[in-house]
C-alpha cells in the first residue's frame, strides 16, 4: 500500500492543502504551526476513522478559521489498484471510495471496503480506530515510546509473516503447549517461582514427616539407651556391693585384731602410770632433801662473802667523813666572799640612783616653767577676744541675711508706693480766698497733696466737693498693696532693730569686722595649744614634784650608806652638767661591782655543791655498810635455824643416800615396761586403727552409694507396662526408613518435573527465537546503518506479546541493554528501526510496500545521528518502503534524496 | 521310662513388625504370634505330651507390655500341661527383666499356674525326667551358658533313671550361620554341645535359630512356630514345633508338627523384556491365589521395562501391596521408554516441542547415574502427558 498523493480542506488551519506524494521518498517542510502534523493526522484520520460521526476526533478536526466541513482526499495504490478515498467528517459526514477500475462505494461499503484493504477491523471508532497502524505513524513526541507494543499490536499480522518467512517449523502445536502447561503445572506443584521447594506441596510435606520421624527415632533410642544404661548401672552397682561386701568382711576382721592390740596395749599403759607415780614420788623426795643440801650450802657461801667485803668498807668510812669537812669550810669562805661583793654593789647602785634623780629635778624644772609662760600669753588672747564678742553682742541683731530682706522690702515699698502715685489724683492749691479742707485737713495755698482715694474737698463751707481718683478698683487695690508694703518694711526694721536700711547697712559692716579680729585671736589660742595647756602644766607639776621627792628619798638614802670617796653625797644639788658626769661614774662603778657579785656567787655556788657531794657519798657509804652487817647478822640466824630443822650433816648425807637408791629401783621398773609398749607399737596400732576405721566409713559411704545407684536403676527398669522401649526404637527406626524413602521418591519425581519443565521451557526460547529471527534480523540491518557493523536487537515473543527489546552493541561494556536504559536520542532511532523492520515484514502482506510517516521524530539527535539515520530511512526506501518524513528543519535531511514538500 | 513332650522356642510374642508400615496388618502379624499358642496347646493334647518345653525367646522383648504378657499368660494357661522356658537372648533374665517385673507375676499366677521359668542353671526333677536349664541372665553372653554341665560325673547321683534334658538357647559351634538372624552380637550366646559328657544327657532342645533343625541325632532347634522373618534359604524351615519323646540312654524320638499360618514368600525377578511383567503376575497369582491378608512378599526386581509396562507394573505392585500382608520390595527396574514409545515421542512433526524435548531427555536417559534416572522418569511423566492427551 502506497500513498500517492491527498488534498485536505477546511481541516483546522488548512484551508486547502494538496500534495503529491513520491513513491519512495517524501520529505515535507515547514515552519512551525504550518500544519505539518494536521497534515499527517488527516492522513490517519482519513484511512482509519469513520467518516460519520460526533467524536472528539471528529470536532477538533473542525477550522475556526476556514468555514466548511473538515474534508480529505486521499489517493492510494494497493494491490495494484488505484484508490481515491474522499471523506468529509463530522455528524453528516460521508466517505466515498473509488478505484481506478470499479464501482465508487460510499457510506457504510467505502468504510467497510477500505477497512479491507488496510486488513484491520471496520467500524472501528475512538481509540482504536486511532491507534490504527500506529506502528507506522510515529507521532510527534512519541518518537521515544517502546516500539514493541505497536509491534504486538500488528501481532497476527507479524506472525502470519514470520510464519511465511520461515518460522512454520518453529511454531509449536497446541498440543505443545497444552503439554507445556501440564508439565508447568507439575512443576508448580512442587517448586516455587525461584525454584525452592514450595511450602506444603508433598515434597515439603515428606521432608516435614522424615524431620518428625528423625525426631521421634531420637526420642525412642534415648529410652532404650536409657533403658540400657540402668541395666549396665544395676548390674554394676550390684557387682560393687559384692566386692565391697568382700571389702568389708575383710576390713572388719582386720580392725577386731587391732582392736584386741589396742586393749592389751591399754593395759600396759595403766601399768606404766603406776610406775610413772612411784618414780615420780621418789624422784621428789630425792629432790627435796638435795635442795635442803643446796639451801644450807648457800647461806655458807654467802657469810663467807659478806665477812670478805665488811673490812675494807669500813676503812673507807673514815677517809669521806675527812674530805667532807674540809669541803664545808670552803664553803663557808665562799658565802663571806659573796655577801661582801652585794654589798659594794647596793652602795654603787644607789648613788647612781642619786645623780639620776638629780638630773630628773633638773629636766622637770625647765618643762615647769616653759608652761608657765606659755600660759601668761594665753591670758592675753582670752582677754581680748572676750572683748571683742562683747562688743559683737551689744549690736542690733541684723547681719547680712537681714541686709538682704530689708534691701528688698525697701524696694518693694518704693514700687508699690510709684504705682500708687501714678493713678493718684494730684490736687495742688495755688491760691484760695478761703480754707481749703481736703478729707478734713487744710489745704494750704501751694501744697501740692495726692489723693489716693476718694476724698471731699471743701472750699470754704459753701463749696464742698468730692473728688475721686481715677483707676477705678485698681487704684484701691494698689492702695491696700502700698500698705501692706509700709507695714511689712516698718515690721522689718523693728525685727532687725534698725531705723533705715543705711543703718543696717552700717551695722553689718561693724559685726563683719569684730568677727574677723575674734577669729584671729582663737586662732592664736589653738596655736598655744591653749585647750591642752591646763592638764600639761598640771602633768610638769607633778612631775617636778615627783622628782623632788625621788631625789630627796635617794639623798637620805645615802647618807646611810657608806660612801666610795669622790661619789656624790647628798649635801648639795649640783648643777645639770655635773650632775650628769656624777651619773657617768656611778654607771661605772655599779657595773664593776656588779662583776664582783657574779663572780663571787659562782665561787660559791661550786663550793656549796661540793660539800653536798661529799656529804651524800658519806651518807651512802654508811646505809650499804649498815645493810651488810644487818645481812650477815641474818645468815647467821637462819643457818642455825635449818641445821636444828634438818638435822646435822651426817644425819642428812645417810637420808639423802637412801633416796638416791630408791630413786634407781624405780626408772629401772619404768624402763622395763616402756620396753614392753614399744614392743607392742602402740602409735602403729592406733594408726592402724583409724585407717581402718576410714576405709570402713569409706566403704560404707560407697556400699550406700552403690545402693542408691542400683534402687534408682531398679526403679528404671520396673516397666510400668505402657509400651516396650525396644519395640518403639524398632517401630521409630522404620517410620524414619519409610520417610526416607518416601522423600527420595518424590524428590526423583520432583526433579524429573523439573528436568522436564527446564527442558520444555528451554526448547519453548529457543524456538520463540527462531521464530522471530527474520524480524529481529531486520530490526538488525537499521540499526546497523545507525551504530555500526555487528550490532543486534533482541526482542522476545512471549505470550503471544512481542516484549523485552534489547539492543545489543559489539564493543560496549554490559553487552545488552534494555529499550528503557537508552538515551533519548538513541531511544527514538532505535524505535524508528523496529518500526521500520515491523513494517518491512508486515509490508509483504500490503502489496510489498507500507508508508512510514515520521512527525518530527528525530528531536533529540544531533547531527551526526542525522546523517546516520537518513541512511537507515533510505535503506528502508530502497527495501519498499514509502517514507514520509515532516519536519521544520527539511534542510537536515537534504542528503536523504527526497522529494521535498514545503508547507505554508 | 519313656516320656513325650514338646519342644518349642522362639515365641518372641510382642515382636513390633516395625517394617510393616500399615498399622492394621501389623496388628494382624502380631496377633498371628498369639494365635499359634492354641495350635500348640490342640498338639500337647493331640500327642499327648506331658509338658512342653520353651527354649527361650518367649518374648521379643525384656520389656515386654502389659497387653503383651496378659496375652501370653492366658494363651500359656490353656495349654493344660506344665510348660517349662529358659530367658533367651530376647527376653534375657538380667535386670529389669520381664521375669522380675510385678505385673507378670501377678498375670501368671491369675493365669498361668502351669508355667515355670527356669532363670537358675540347676537341675529340676519332674516326675519321669530331669531338665537341665541353661538361662541367658543377659543379652549377651560371653561364657557359654552350658558350660556348667561339662564337669564328669557331676550330676551322676541326680534321679539316674529319668531321661536328662538341656534346655538352652544360642548358637551352636560348628552349625555354619547358626546365629540369631539379624539381632545376637557375633560371639557372644555360644553352645558347645561338643564339650558335654558323652552320654551324659539323652536330649538338648535348643533355641534361637528360627528354623526347624538337627544338629545331632539328640540334639534340635525346634525353630519358631509361626515364622516371623522372609527365609534365608531352602533349609530354613520355621514354622514347627517338634514332639519329642525320651527315656534315658536311648535315642530321643523326634516328629515335626507344623504349626505355621502366615506365609513368608520370597520371589526374584529379572525383566528381559516388558513381557516378563506377565509372567511375574502369572506366578505371583499362582502363588497368592484369591487370599488377601495371610502371606507376606519380599520381592526384589530388575531388568528393563518399557514406560508402558513400566506403568503396569506399577499398578500390579500396588495391588500385590494392598492384598499382602507385606510386600517387601527391592526395585532395581531400569523403566526406559521403549523404542516404539521413543518414536512415538521424539518423531511427532506436529508437535515439535514435544518431539525436541524428547530427544533431549532420551540422549540423557541412555547414560548412566542419577542424572539417566531423573531423565528417564521425566520420558515416563511426558509419555503419560502425551499419551493421556
Amino acid at each position: 500500500m502506497r500513498l500517492l498523493s491527498a488534498t485536505v480542506r477546511a481541516y483546522r488551519l488548512h484551508q486547502e492543502t494538496s500534495v503529491v506524494f513520491d513513491p519512495h521518498r517524501t520529505l515535507i517542510g515547514g515552519r512551525n504551526e504550518a500544519g505539518k502534523s494536521t497534515l499527517a493526522e488527516a492522513l490517519h484520520r482519513a484511512l482509519f476513522l469513520k467518516a460519520k460521526g460526533n467524536t472528539t476526533d471528529h470536532r477538533a478536526m473542525k477550522s475556526t478559521i476556514h468555514p466548511g466541513i473538515p474534508e480529505v482526499e486521499l489517493s492510494f495504490l494497493t494491490g495494484g489498484v488505484v484508490y481515491q478515498l474522499k471523506k468529509r467528517f463530522g455528524i453528516s459526514g460521508d466517505a466515498t471510495l473509488t478505484p481506478s477500475h470499479g464501482m465508487t462505494l460510499t457510506g457504510e461499503a467505502a468504510e467497510t471496503e477500505l477497512a479491507r484493504l488496510l486488513g484491520v477491523e471496520a467500524g472501528a471508532s475512538g481509540k482504536v480506530a486511532v491507534g490504527q497502524w500506529s506502528h507506522l505513524w510515529v507521532w510527534q513526541g512519541q518518537s521515544g515510546d517502546d516500539p514493541t507494543p505497536h509491534a504486538t499490536s500488528q501481532k497476527d499480522g507479524l506472525l502470519h509473516r514470520l510464519q511465511t518467512l520461515g518460522g512454520a517449523a518453529a511454531m509449536q502445536s497446541e498440543r505443545d503447549s497444552r503439554t507445556a502447561a501440564a508439565v508447568a503445572a507439575a512443576y508448580e506443584e512442587n517448586f516455587t517461582a525461584t525454584g525452592k521447594v514450595k511450602a506444603n506441596s508433598l515434597l515439603a510435606q515428606a521432608e516435614a514427616a522424615v524431620e518428625a520421624a528423625l525426631a521421634a527415632e531420637t526420642v525412642a533410642r534415648s529410652r532404650a539407651a536409657l533403658l540400657e544404661e540402668s541395666v549396665q548401672t544395676f548390674t554394676a552397682a550390684g557387682e560393687e556391693l559384692d566386692r565391697l561386701g568382700r571389702d568389708l568382711t575383710d576390713l572388719s576382721a582386720q580392725q577386731d585384731q587391732a582392736i584386741r592390740q589396742d586393749a592389751l596395749i591399754r593395759q600396759r599403759r595403766e601399768e606404766e602410770a603406776t610406775l610413772i607415780n612411784a618414780d615420780t614420788a621418789a624422784a621428789a623426795g630425792l629432790h627435796t632433801l638435795e635442795q635442803q643440801e643446796t639451801q644450807l650450802a648457800g647461806i655458807r657461801q654467802q657469810l663467807t662473802a659478806l665477812a670478805s667485803e665488811l673490812a675494807p668498807l669500813d676503812a673507807a668510812t673514815e677517809t669521806l667523813m675527812v674530805s667532807q669537812g674540809a669541803a664545808r669550810q670552803a664553803a663557808e669562805v665562799a658565802v663571806r666572799a659573796f655577801e661582801a661583793a652585794s654589798d659594794a654593789a647596793a652602795g654603787a647602785r644607789q648613788q647612781r640612783d642619786l645623780a639620776q634623780s638629780w638630773l630628773q629635778q633638773h629636766e622637770t624644772a625647765v618643762r615647769l616653767a616653759a608652761l608657765t609662760q606659755r600660759a601668761v600669753q594665753v591670758a592675753e588672747h582670752q582677754s581680748e577676744t572676750e572683748k571683742l564678742q562683747l562688743a559683737r553682742a551689744a549690736l542690733p541683731p541684723v547681719d547680712a541675711a537681714g541686709l538682704a530682706v530689708l534691701q528688698k522690702l525697701d524696694t518693694q515699698q518704693h514700687a508699690v508706693s510709684a504705682a500708687l502715685t501714678a493713678m493718684a489724683a494730684g490736687l495742688e492749691l495755688i491760691a484760695a480766698d478761703g480754707p481749703v479742707m481736703v478729707g478734713g485737713k487744710p489745704l494750704a495755698p501751694g501744697e501740692t497733696q495726692i489723693l489716693t482715694e476718694e476724698s471731699e474737698l471743701q472750699l470754704g463751707t459753701a463749696y464742698r466737693l468730692r473728688i475721686r481718683p481715677g483707676g477705678g478698683t485698681s487704684l484701691e487695690a494698689a492702695r491696700e498693696k502700698e500698705r501692706q508694703a509700709r507695714q511689712e518694711w516698718q515690721t522689718a526694721l523693728e525685727k532687725y532693730g534698725v531705723r533705715s536700711f543705711e543703718e543696717a547697712s552700717a551695722i553689718t559692716a561693724r559685726r563683719a569686722d569684730l568677727a574677723s579680729r575674734i577669729m584671729a585671736g582663737q586662732a592664736a589660742l589653738k596655736s598655744l595649744q591653749a585647750s591642752t595647756l591646763p592638764a600639761s602644766m598640771a602633768e610638769a607639776q607633778v612631775a617636778h614634784a615627783t622628782a623632788l621627792a625621788d631625789m630627796a628619798r635617794r639623798a637620805a638614802a645615802l647618807e646611810t650608806a657608806p660612801v666610795e670617796p669622790g661619789a656624790p653625797t647628798a649635801g648639795s644639788i649640783p648643777s645639770p652638767e655635773t650632775a650628769r658626769v656624777l651619773l657617768g661614774e656611778t654607771v661605772r662603778h655599779l657595773d664593776l661591782a656588779e662583776s664582783a657579785v657574779v663572780r663571787t656567787k659562782t665561787l660559791r655556788d661550786a663550793a656549796d655543791r661540793t660539800a653536798a657531794e661529799g656529804a651524800r657519798a658519806l651518807l651512802q657509804h654508811q646505809e650499804s655498810l649498815r645493810d651488810r652487817h644487818t645481812r650477815h647478822t641474818g645468815l647467821l640466824a637462819q643457818l642455825d635455824l635449818l641445821t636444828i630443822n634438818y638435822g646435822d650433816d651426817s644425819i642428812r648425807a645417810t637420808a639423802l643416800q637412801q633416796a638416791r637408791d630408791l630413786r634407781r629401783v624405780a626408772a629401772d621398773r619404768l624402763a622395763a615396761i616402756r620396753q614392753i609398749l614399744d614392743e607392742l607399737q602402740p602409735e602403729h596400732t592406733a594408726r592402724t586403727l583409724q585407717r581402718l576405721q576410714r576405709s570402713l566409713e569409706e566403704l560404707g559411704r560407697q556400699r550406700t552409694a552403690a545402693e542408691t545407684r542400683r534402687a534408682v536403676a531398679a526403679d528404671q527398669l520396673r516397666s510400668d507396662g505402657s509400651h516396650d522401649p525396644a519395640a518403639t526404637l524398632a517401630l521409630a527406626t522404620a517410620r524414619v526408613a519409610e520417610a526416607t524413602e518416601n522423600v527420595q521418591r518424590l524428590r526423583r519425581q520432583a526433579e524429573s518435573r523439573r528436568l522436564l519443565h527446564q527442558a520444555f521451557t528451554a526448547e519453548q526460547t529457543a524456538m520463540a527465537d527462531r521464530f522471530t529471527r527474520p524480524l529481529a534480523d531486520c530490526i538488525s540491518g537499521y540499526l546497523e546503518c545507525l551504530f555500526g557493523p555487528g550490532t543486534r536487537a533482541a526482542v522476545v515473543l512471549e505470550n503471544q506479546a512481542f516484549t523485552g527489546l534489547q539492543l545489543i552493541r559489539p564493543g560496549h561494556a554490559g553487552g545488552a541493554v534494555s529499550f528503557d536504559s537508552l538515551s533519548g536520542g538513541t531511544r527514538e532511532q532505535t524505535a524508528a528501526a523496529v518500526r521500520l523492520a515491523t513494517a518491512e515484514v508486515l509490508a509483504g502482506s500490503h502489496g510489498g510496500t507500507l508508508p512510514v510517516v515520521f512527525d518530527d521524530a528525530f528531536a533529540h539527535s544531533d547531527a551526526t545521528r542525522l546523517r546516520q539515520l537518513q541512511s537507515m530511512l533510505d535503506l528502508a526506501a530502497s527495501r519498499g518502503l514509502q517514507i514520509i518524513l515532516l519536519t521544520h528543519q527539511p534542510a537536515d535531511y537534504a542528503a536523504l534524496g527526497a522529494v521535498g514538500i514545503t508547507l505554508g | 521310662m519313656p516320656v513325650t513332650f514338646l519342644h518349642t522356642a522362639d515365641w518372641q510374642l510382642g515382636k513390633p513388625f516395625a517394617g510393616i508400615a500399615d498399622p492394621q496388618k501389623r496388628a494382624l502379624v502380631q496377633q498371628e504370634r498369639l494365635a499359634v499358642l492354641d495350635r500348640i496347646a490342640a498338639a500337647a493334647q493331640e500327642s499327648g505330651a506331658q509338658f512342653i518345653l520353651v527354649a527361650g525367646d518367649l518374648f521379643d522383648s525384656p520389656s515386654a507390655t502389659k497387653a503383651t504378657v496378659a496375652a501370653a499368660c492366658s494363651a500359656l494357661g490353656r495349654m493344660a500341661v506344665p510348660v517349662l522356658a529358659i530367658p533367651g537372648n530376647h527376653d534375657h533374665g538380667g535386670p529389669g527383666s520381664i521375669w522380675e517385673q510385678e505385673f507378670f507375676k501377678r498375670e501368671c499366677a491369675a493365669l498361668a499356674p502351669n508355667f515355670r521359668i527356669l532363670l537358675t542353671p540347676e537341675p529340676v526333677e519332674l516326675e519321669h525326667v530331669v531338665l537341665f536349664p541353661c538361662p541367658l541372665l543377659r543379652r549377651a553372653e560371653s561364657m557359654d551358658p552350658t558350660a556348667w554341665l561339662r564337669e564328669e560325673g557331676r550330676f551322676a547321683e541326680v534321679a539316674p533313671d529319668k531321661a536328662r534334658v538341656v534346655l538352652a538357647h544360642g548358637s551352636v559351634q560348628g552349625f555354619g550361620g547358626s546365629t540369631d538372624e539379624e539381632e545376637s552380637p557375633v560371639g557372644s550366646n555360644r553352645i558347645d554341645l561338643g564339650r558335654l559328657p558323652s552320654g551324659s544327657f539323652d536330649y538338648v532342645a535348643l533355641g534361637d535359630w528360627h528354623g526347624t533343625k538337627a544338629i545331632a541325632s539328640h540334639a534340635w532347634y525346634s525353630g519358631t512356630p509361626e515364622p516371623d522373618r522372609f527365609p534365608k534359604g531352602e533349609a530354613n524351615e520355621p514354622g514347627h514345633i517338634l514332639r519329642v519323646t525320651v527315656a534315658r540312654g536311648i535315642l530321643p524320638e523326634v516328629e515335626r508338627l507344623a504349626t505355621a499360618r502366615l506365609r513368608w514368600q520370597q520371589i526374584e525377578w529379572i525383566f528381559t523384556e516388558d513381557s516378563a511383567l506377565d509372567a511375574l503376575r502369572q506366578t505371583i497369582s499362582e502363588w497368592l491365589g484369591q487370599q488377601a491378608g495371610r502371606d507376606l512378599l519380599r520381592l526384589e526386581l530388575s531388568g528393563s521395562l518399557g514406560i508402558a509396562a513400566g506403568v503396569e507394573l506399577q499398578q500390579a505392585l500396588e495391588s500385590w501391596d494392598a492384598r499382602l500382608l507385606r510386600l517387601k520390595l527391592t526395585d532395581f527396574t531400569t523403566t526406559a521408554p521403549s523404542s516404539g514409545e521413543l518414536a512415538a515421542l521424539t518423531q511427532r512433526a506436529g508437535d515439535p516441542l514435544i518431539s525436541r524435548v524428547a530427544s533431549q531427555l532420551a540422549g540423557v536417559a541412555a547414560g548412566a547415574g542419577e542424572d539417566a534416572v531423573i531423565a528417564r522418569l521425566a520420558l515416563r511423566d511426558l509419555y503419560a502427558l502425551v499419551v493421556a492427551d
